[in-house]
């Protein structure tokens, strides 16, 4: 009899925590900014695609009101009015800058428009980089509270994909403040997540940088971060047999070479896993790991965590993910600790 | 006094080491299995129990240890040496412990050991091989648990006819 | 070791089985994918969403069908791991001890970097 009882207690208090999830309304949407797919997924009492929509449009006007993401310089002198934002960003950039040797750079915007990776379809040439490269440099401009100010006519800057990863942490503070639950949102492959949802943490997939055609190299279970990924194989075009990517030296002009195929970033600061992607990824596996440890130690940068996917098919994760991260492609392997 | 004697107490050992590995055999050659990786009758199981009643813990661990590794050994299973050695090992453990405690009869320190047993390869599989493997605890910890019933039975039986091997002459040793 | 059995052992095997038993409660997901590793290495990763075979080193072959997964012609001498039929849920596990290969099942994910 007694144990009857104390099966029936074990039983009911199953059943009572089975039965306590209360009703969740799940909003799955998307719209579009950032001259990208902006896909959110929200857990909460109410349906939230309103706020996701409106604050994913308002992030876009981190550069200027009308939502623009690049500057350039029609004069000598020109400046860009900067927010209390878009400062903290510049300044993690100018740091970059300074710990790359400037191969980091985030005026290198002309250099880009110059190569037209999306839709180009040969380099351009040698003359062309040359003169454009004299329009290139961070020492070239003057970072202050007020303002950036750029020394020549047509240097510039292009925050699209920064502003990707502001615009992502904007969305998400704007749905936390009005209530949501938790929530997984990709602004272009930039993601961040928040809360737990009815399964626990959220399945992040990174792109295996070897398939083209969508395979994931693994899965991160995390939540409360943004996740962003940097690696040539995202755009680039060939030409006579040459592979020529979007992430540019901007000491040389040419597309960078390296021996990573990704780096993903994890942070609580999605502009800065941005910059951190790109920089780390320009730097190379040796160079780039100093650079992170570095960075973890530097003044106004978040806490990260990164994955660096070397050429040779080494997977090296900092030590906070180790027990996030799960490898599900074959032809890689994790680097021993 | 005759039951402390070191020869004796080898000699017992060894007797017992031999049975276990017996029946390990007749394990291996019985023409039906339990269909759960990891998870076997365990017969060898009996003996580790009966040695752990009658005598030390540190010669039913030994005994564990030995006999996971002699029959990986002659049943020419050396890949699962390693599996075999952590289930027995924790089971051994948590055996030992439970029946100090001594809430807990031979069933309890029986089924609580297939269990652990179970247990303990499923770490050696998610240590070896995807700590996915742990999706398979309900199957592996329950299939376990009826073993750990089974196993139990023949010893209870042996309990009626303790003249036969009769245990070392311990004060506490098999009064309860 | 004739004890008599007392309500702390049966107490003390439910309490095993339920604690086994527990793990069953955990919501499962159809999976996506099947990751195919031989001694902790991954070997192959399948999609359940399509018909397909893998062959593995040492003999044997996975099997997608129908968006479930099973383990044919193993060469181990159990052979427990082709008993275990066809796995299909997120977290479900096929496993062979002898030759060291695992077939696990992830889900979905939620979203995709880059």
């Amino acid at each position: 009899m007694r144990m009857l009882r104390v099966f029936g207690g074990m039983l009911a208090l199953l059943l009572l925590l089975a039965s306590c999830s209360p009703g969740v309304t799940v909003t799955e949407t998307r719209v579009w900014a950032y001259d990208t797919l902006c896909t959110g997924k929200v857990w909460g009492d109410r349906n939230y695609a309103d706020i996701f929509e409106s604050a994913a449009v308002a992030g876009q006007n981190l550069l200027s009101s009308d939502g623009k993401k690049q500057f350039t310089a029609s004069a000598g002198g020109d400046s860009l009015p900067m927010s209390e934002d878009l400062y903290r960003i510049l300044s993690m950039a100018q740091v970059l800058w300074e710990k790359t040797d400037g191969v980091f750079d985030l005026t290198v915007a002309p250099l880009s428009a110059l190569w037209d990776v999306n839709s180009a379809s040969a380099p351009p040439s040698a003359e062309a980089i040359a003169e454009t490269l004299s329009n290139v440099g961070w020492d070239k401009v003057t970072l202050t509270e007020e303002s950036l100010i750029f020394s020549a006519a047509g240097m510039g800057i292009d925050i699209g994909s920064v502003g990707k990863g502001y615009g992502a942490d904007q969305t998400v503070a704007a749905l936390k403040k009005e209530g949501a639950d938790a929530g997984v949102i990709s602004f272009g492959g930039n993601v961040v997540t928040f809360g737990q949802k009815e399964g626990g943490l959220f399945r992040i997939g990174i792109r295996d940088p070897k398939q083209n055609e969508g395979g994931t190299l693994g899965v991160l279970t995390i939540t409360d971060a943004s996740v962003v990924t940097s690696g040539a194989y995202e755009r680039f075009f060939e030409y006579e047999g040459e592979v020529y990517h979007h992430l540019l030296d901007a000491t040389t002009g040419y597309p960078r070479q390296s021996d990573l195929l990704s780096v993903t970033v994890v942070s609580s600061d999605g502009a800065q896993a941005d910059l951190m992607s790109t920089a780390l990824w320009l730097m190379g596996a040796e160079k780039g790991w100093q650079l992170y440890q570095t960075l973890c130690r530097t003044e106004g940068f978040s806490p990260a965590e990164v994955i660096f996917v070397l050429q040779d098919g080494t997977v090296r994760i900092s030590d906070g993910l180790k027990d996030s991260f799960a490898l599900s492609a074959a032809g890689y392997r994790m680097e021993a600790p | 006094m005759w039951d402390k004697s070191p020869t004796r107490r080898i000699a017992r050992f060894a007797l017992l080491l031999a049975a276990a590995l017996i029946l390990s055999w007749v394990e291996a050659i019985l023409p039906f299995q339990i269909p759960v990786p990891g998870v076997k009758l365990g017969f060898a199981n009996i003996v580790l129990l009966y040695v752990l009643y009658t005598d030390s813990v540190p010669s039913a661990v030994t005994f564990g240890i030995l006999r996971a590794l002699l029959s990986g050994f002659f049943l020419g299973r050396l890949s699962g040496i390693f599996f075999s050695l952590c289930g027995t090992v924790l089971a051994v453990c948590g055996m030992a412990l439970l029946k100090k405690c001594r809430c807990f009869s031979s069933l309890g320190v029986s089924v609580a050991g297939a269990v652990l047993h179970g247990v303990g390869q499923l770490c050696a599989a998610s240590l070896l091989l995807t700590p996915a493997v742990w999706s398979m605890l309900p199957l592996v910890g329950i299939s376990s648990a009826a073993c750990g019933v089974v196993t139990w039975l023949p010893l209870r039986i042996l309990g009626r006819y303790e003249g036969i091997l009769e245990p070392l002459g311990g004060k506490n040793m098999n009064k309860d | 070791m004739n004890q008599k059995v007392r309500i702390w052992d049966f107490l003390l095997i439910a309490a095993l089985v339920a604690a086994c038993a527990c793990a069953w409660l955990i919501p499962r997901e159809t999976g996506a994918s099947a990751t195919v590793s031989v001694d902790g290495e991954i070997v192959a990763v399948l999609p359940l969403s399509q018909e397909g075979e893998f062959l593995l080193p040492m003999g044997g072959r996975v099997v997608v069908r129908d968006g479930k997964v099973s383990l044919c012609d193993a060469v181990c001498e159990d052979k427990l791991c082709e008993n275990m039929g066809e796995i299909s849920e997120e977290g479900q596990t096929i496993l062979c001890l002898p030759l060291r290969v695992s077939v696990v099942i992830s889900g979905e994910v939620d979203a995709y970097v880059g």
